[in-house]
């Protein structure tokens, strides 16, 4: 059995009473790119921390390519880049000194690396830390997280900050990595992000890993969001059936999304007088929204 | 050797503007009060009497009119400097990665964190040492000045290095400290606070004759009139010190490895 990038066996992580996480557990291949998605509070940035080993596990287990997380924290760093959430680093270095001493704390050069990186996301790196905008903080995040070629890059809310250019030169850097070789852990709320970039997705709620799912199936699934414009007004029991969620009446306008049988939806419709009928597929927030009625 | 290398360019500024400050002074004061101290008369040592810091500093009259004495005296001051110094980088070197928020950044790197708690630790270690050998050689010039050869060499440099025990053992405390309250916004403040309450012990102590609470004032494991009649550090408080500066960074290193890094948002 090929060892797993990631494995994490039944976590859970309690601050007192308070339950950050529990029964965390998933399984990420070498190669994939991994997602992780849930609401501020669902329990993204605990399981990140304790991969980390910035904090430790109540119970449970954590390895990263086969090696325990927290007993083997400083072998595993070598191989692991790590953006957090918020980017905060020394702000009397210039954005160079910072990634030179990255660098130095991985025991690499990485002169190239660094130009190249710099240069793809055009990043000044003579200016001090205190001087950049968040998104060039960011920046910087982010070449210090690849600097070293890791063999896995775990990513807490990466795109936040950036705008739509340069999130997607980080994606195309990712996607060019990731076809080296480099598994991802990709955290996020913005669903649109995980969905461009991910192979398959956690997703979390209230500290528990409540579906893992293929980006593809879930989308495949049978989600369906629909909207009827009607002639006559219909009975709001008539859509009282399994699969519906974010069911929406209001005069002669329905809206809701359905999951499953479609021919059932069809019946039901089929009973209606339209003026109109809208059937698409739903954005993976709308499908993540789902989860969480 | 990364880290260390980093926290020493972080200390430079402290370490040169300390180093500077307590070598200028020391060579400026000491030939001044010597040259007052020996040629001074009767009434002028029984004002000095009066100073509540000879009694806490167990030095008396005699000795005080001595180069060395007078040194000792001198260098008793200092000492609360230096508790404060060695307390603040102490705490600084912890509290400064939560309060930066940079606790992140270093702690995700491949180095376990007793490579980084040693490595900040050293760095305290060596700019102690670079202060107290500045302070050691600012005291050799202003004695030269001052005494000429009337002067035990290796006395002064004991008394002179007291600054170095004083500022690891507060730095010890002050890495403590940081590791249980990481998230300290003002720390020379806390560090002053806890220099001037140890001081205040120790004078207290020193008066009263409450000799327990002496240990609770690290400056009095230094005393210069001790130094200066046997011509050696107590060995019971260099023990001591070692002891607990060894027993804090122990405890300390066993904490941190186990703390959860929680950053303040």
């Amino acid at each position: 059995m090929s060892v797993k990038a990631i494995e994490v066996q039944e976590l859970a992580k309690y601050y007192g009473k308070q339950c950050g996480i529990e029964n965390v557990s998933f399984t990420v291949e070498k190669g994939e790119i991994y997602g992780f998605i849930g609401p501020n509070g669902a329990g993204k940035t605990t399981t990140i921390r304790t991969l980390l080993a910035l904090i430790h596990p109540t119970s449970g287990s954590a390895s990263i390519f086969g090696k325990d997380c927290i007993r083997e924290a400083e072998t595993i760093a070598a191989d692991v880049g790590y953006l957090p959430t918020e980017i905060n680093y020394y702000e009397n270095m210039s954005a160079l000194e910072l990634l030179q001493y990255t660098a130095a704390l991985y025991k690499i050069n990485a002169v190239n690396r660094i130009s190249e990186l710099a240069g793809k996301f055009n990043l000044d790196l003579k200016r001090k830390i205190s001087s950049l905008s968040y998104g060039n903080k960011k920046k910087v995040g982010i070449i210090a997280s690849l600097l070293h070629q890791p063999k896995l890059l775990i990513l807490d809310e990466p795109t936040s900050g950036l705008d739509p250019l340069v999130q997607q030169t980080f994606i195309d850097i990712l996607k060019e990595e990731n076809k080296k070789g480099m598994t991802v852990l990709f955290s996020s709320h913005v669903l649109s992000d995980v969905q461009k970039v991910c192979n398959r997705v956690a997703i979390l709620k209230e500290g528990h890993v409540i579906d893992v799912q293929n980006i593809s199936e879930l989308r495949e699934k049978g989600f369906k969001k629909v909207e009827l414009n009607l002639i006559e007004s219909a009975p709001a029991e008539l859509f009282e059936f399994a699969g519906m969620a974010d069911f929406k009446q209001s005069n002669n306008q329905v809206s809701f999304i359905f999951h499953g049988d479609l021919n059932l939806i069809v019946e039901k419709i089929a009973l209606l007088k339209l003026n109109d009928i809208f059937i698409e597929e739903p954005t993976l927030e709308e499908i993540f929204f789902h989860y969480y009625q | 050797m990364t880290i260390f290398k980093y926290e020493m360019k972080q200390l430079k500024s402290t370490v040169l503007i300390w180093s500077f400050s307590l070598f200028l002074v020391i060579l400026s004061i000491l030939p001044v009060y010597i040259g007052m101290m020996s040629s001074a008369d009767t009434m002028v040592l029984e004002g000095f009497g009066d100073n509540p810091l000879l009694e806490a500093m167990g030095v008396t009259l005699d000795v005080i009119a001595t180069p060395l004495g007078t040194y000792a005296f001198l260098t008793f001051y200092v000492f609360l400097a230096c508790a404060i110094n060695g307390m603040n980088m102490g705490l600084k070197m912890i509290t400064k990665e939560y309060m930066q928020k940079t606790a992140d950044f270093i702690f995700t790197k491949p180095h376990s964190r007793g490579k980084v708690f040693f490595s900040k630790a050293l760095a305290i270690l060596v700019s102690a040492l670079i202060i107290g050998l500045a302070y050691s050689l600012g005291s050799w010039i202003g004695m030269v000045i001052g005494a000429g050869s009337d002067y035990n060499f290796l006395v002064m440099t004991q008394i002179a290095f007291s600054i170095v025990f004083i500022q690891l053992i507060f730095a010890a405390l002050g890495l403590f400290a940081g590791i249980i309250f990481p998230h300290i916004r003002a720390p020379l403040l806390v560090a002053t606070a806890v220099a001037f309450v140890s001081y205040v012990i120790g004078s207290f102590s020193n008066k009263m004759g409450y000799t327990a609470l002496t240990y609770l004032s690290p400056y009095h494991y230094f005393t210069s009139a001790e130094i200066i009649k046997t011509g050696s550090y107590e060995l019971r408080f260099l023990v001591l010190s070692a002891l607990l500066v060894f027993v804090l960074l122990g405890i300390s290193y066993y904490i941190f490895r186990k703390k959860d890094i929680v950053i303040d948002a």
